[in-house]
């Protein structure tokens, strides 16, 4: 027994050479294989230039210049939502960063409801009860087998536009409003200092952080476990309060032909964010489903067997095991919804592909820069993901043991 | 849907790409020729009276029907277009990438898309400028009560350029609701998503058709722009564009001279005026210097009628659209149309 493990590497892999020492045989040099790599990096560099010398030849003809000088040239257009201070005199590259900044947020911001929203699902796919366990599943098989893209149309005719016009906006205590034009929350007013209420809000998260880290980890609880971590969310709960306190909120207030003050989300973003939200979400559950079931029945048994309370097997046994079967799949999701982030195009929100593949182009005729500038972005983004999830897989993979 | 569109722009800057440089260059005109068909870009078909495809799949509008006239001057048969229905934001690159011989839709002519492009406009065929279309219920009277307005704009356009031009000039604030298709804009007007939908002033009253109730909304009065609309084609035929430019001029000749679609034949036949012969292809090789048949005009007229005839059947008073004139008329009539003698 103890010879098989002294023959297994550190990968898990058997090593094949018996465990007595014998002479290595002479390095050869694969002289075929570095042929073969040679002539592969050859041919894909000769397809580049041919493209390239193609591209520039075609562009000459056709009497157009190529470069990316019109990056520095006034836009002159308008843009409805944007992160960065952005007017008509703005230049191609400001809004070509502000696009890559506006589909990072919608991007990011349903990758972690999607996330949120799939694992509840995942679990009630595997839960005990019968009502949870059907409710999941009609979810998970209605919206998986339908086009995101209806999704998407459906949310923004049906459940947006049915909304009040703004007029006639719904109130939810004079404070937010629900109109088929936005939803208008209050907001900071602006110019007043924040810094006192930026510090509560630190602190009060890092009194929250602590009640976190200090929570009870044993499955036996006693009273002494508790003290630290039930003071640390109280201070965390009265420091939240007092920032909220501090501010001076400015309400949305109806003037002309829009609320004026406060905050607003577009429909248009709503709509994006709900469709993409809905859509990975159902994928996502399946995954954490996949995931869960993947654990070996016989550990849980044994959790119980020891008296161990479920909501603890699931977080600390079920959950750490299941997560290295569940993210290369789930990378896989994560990608497929930043690229179909980009149907923002559908419904109005200028995200990247709206306001530089689409109107950026056509104002300025940079086909192939604006091209190959946007493929760059989504390309760095996946690849980036993909690179992030590989380094995870290869720390959290199974060791030999 | 949409997704095929971007797959169309994407198709078109690849094929830009991977195209021998010869086959983009080669000349328009011989490539028509050779094919028996014109491949013609319009709008997608929802503009009513500009290009629309009907209930038994026909193209109808005065888009179309320019199309039309090309191909009729060039092949001698009217029928002989294949229509591809374009997207504003595709439809300059399309055109670039060689998949369609020319555009005629509302595409309007501006300096920087004239030097940049490498495209040429042949000519102006509708004189149109910026208008609003708002709905009663909103109260909006002129274009100066629209500070703090959402307001909707198709993407990519001059339309969208002219509107932050206005507010800016003005000193007023406005929210852009951009999207890529006009129908977009008009489900968003109708739904109060926007105030007021912005267009040129020919494509707002043709949009206001496809609205469920178009008399309750009004076009302002204010016009904020000039968007002169005409044909577009490469800059690699001249010859191409002349004929282009060309059937332009013929529509409008035909109405300065009464020539219509009932008696073009035989006004070919019996007509004694020198210019008239000229024009008709009676006399001289008008027809074969453009390199196309002599009878080019007469296979125009065939087709679509004068200029009168086609505005009034597809744009004014015979349609639906129902859109008067204005400075569309002849230049002996107070309005813009004026074609070079055919000497």
């Amino acid at each position: 027994m103890a010879d098989v493990v002294s023959n297994v590497t550190d990968r898990g892999v058997p090593v094949s050479t018996p465990s007595a020492p014998r002479r290595r045989p002479r390095r050869r040099w694969p002289w075929a294989a570095l042929a073969q790599q040679a002539a592969a990096i050859a041919l894909v560099a000769a397809a580049f230039a041919y493209l390239g010398t193609n591209i520039t030849r075609n562009l000459a003809a056709n009497g157009m210049t190529g470069g990316f000088g019109f990056l520095w040239q006034e836009a002159g257009f308008a843009m409805s939502f944007s992160l960065i201070e952005m007017s008509e005199s703005s230049t191609y590259g400001r809004v070509f960063l502000a696009g890559v900044l506006n589909t990072l947020f919608i991007a990011g911001l349903s990758l972690v409801t999607a996330t949120v929203l799939g694992l509840v699902v995942g679990f009630a796919r595997v839960s005990a009860s019968r009502p949870l366990n059907l409710a999941a599943t009609v979810y998970v098989e209605a919206l998986r087998n339908v086009p995101m893209l209806l999704i998407l149309i459906f949310v923004q005719t049906v459940a947006l536009r049915s909304l009040p016009v703004v007029r006639e906006a719904i109130a939810i205590g004079d404070a937010v409003y629900l109109s088929n034009r936005g939803i208008y929350f209050p907001w900071p007013e602006p110019g007043q200092d924040l810094r006192l209420a930026l510090g509560a809000l630190v602190a009060g998260c890092l009194g929250l952080a602590v009640a976190w880290i200090l929570r009870p980890r044993t499955p036996v609880l006693a009273r002494r476990d508790l003290a630290a971590p039930i003071a640390g969310m109280a201070l965390g709960v009265i420091l939240l309060t007092v920032a909220v306190l501090q501010v001076d909120w400015q309400r949305p207030d109806f003037r002309g032909f829009d609320f004026r003050g406060g905050a607003k989300m577009m429909p248009e973003f709503a709509a994006l964010l709900l469709a993409l939200t809905l859509y990975n979400a159902a994928f996502i559950a399946e995954i954490v489903r996949a995931g869960l079931h993947s654990v070996d029945h016989g550990q849980i048994e044994a959790a119980r067997a020891l008296g161990l309370r479920d909501g603890f097997i699931k977080r600390r046994i079920v959950l750490p095991q299941a997560l290295r079967l569940m993210v290369p799949p789930l990378t896989n999701q994560y990608v497929h919804l930043i690229k179909a982030s980009s149907l923002a195009t559908v419904v109005g929100f200028p995200d990247l592909v709206a306001v530089f593949l689409g109107t950026s182009l056509n104002q300025t005729g940079r086909a192939i820069e604006i091209v190959v500038m946007t493929a760059a972005v989504y390309l760095t983004l996946c690849l980036g993901l993909g690179a992030l999830s590989a380094a995870w897989n290869a720390r959290v993979s199974l060791k030999g043991r | 849907m949409r997704l095929n569109r971007t797959k169309i722009a994407l198709l078109a800057a690849g094929s830009a790409l991977l195209l021998p440089a010869a086959a983009v260059a080669g000349p328009t005109l011989d490539a028509i020729k050779g094919r028996g068909e014109l491949n013609c870009g319009v709008s997608t078909g929802t503009s009513i009276g500009k290009s629309t495809l009907d209930d038994q799949g026909n193209w109808t509008g005065f888009e179309a029907d320019f199309c039309r006239a090309v191909a009729a001057a060039i092949l001698g048969d009217g029928a002989k277009v294949n229509f591809v229905p374009l997207e504003f934001k595709n439809a300059f690159t399309s055109l670039q990438s060689g998949s369609v011989d020319m555009l005629a839709r509302s595409a309007t002519w501006t300096m920087s898309r004239d030097t940049e492009f490498a495209l040429e406009w042949a000519g102006i065929y509708i004189y149109d400028g910026q208008g609003f279309l708002v709905s009663n219920a909103s109260g909006i009277t002129s274009a100066k009560e629209l500070a703090g307005a959402s307001i909707c704009v198709t993407s990519g356009t001059t339309t969208e350029l002219n509107l932050a031009d206005y507010f800016r000039t003005n000193g007023m604030d406005y929210t852009p609701i951009t999207v890529s298709s006009p129908d977009q804009s008009i489900a968003n007007l109708e739904s109060a998503r926007c105030d007021a939908y912005t267009n040129e002033v020919g494509g707002l009253a043709s949009y206001r058709l496809g609205l469920s109730d178009p008399d309750s909304y009004t076009i302002l009065a204010d016009v904020i722009s000039k968007e002169p609309l005409g044909p577009v084609v490469r800059e690699d035929d001249q010859q191409f564009e002349d004929v282009v430019e060309w059937t332009r001029h013929a529509l409008i000749i035909a109405e300065e001279f009464g020539v219509t679609q009932a008696n073009v034949a035989e006004m070919a036949a019996t007509t004694e005026k020198p210019e008239l012969r000229r024009f008709l292809g009676a006399e001289g090789e008008f027809g074969t210097k453009l390199g196309i048949p002599n009878d080019w005009a007469v296979k125009t007229i065939q087709t679509t009628g004068n200029y009168g005839e086609l505005f009034e059947r597809t744009l004014g008073s015979n349609s639906k659209a129902n859109i008067a004139r204005g400075v569309n008329t002849l230049w002996s009539q107070g309005g813009l149309l004026y074609a070079p003698p055919v000497r």
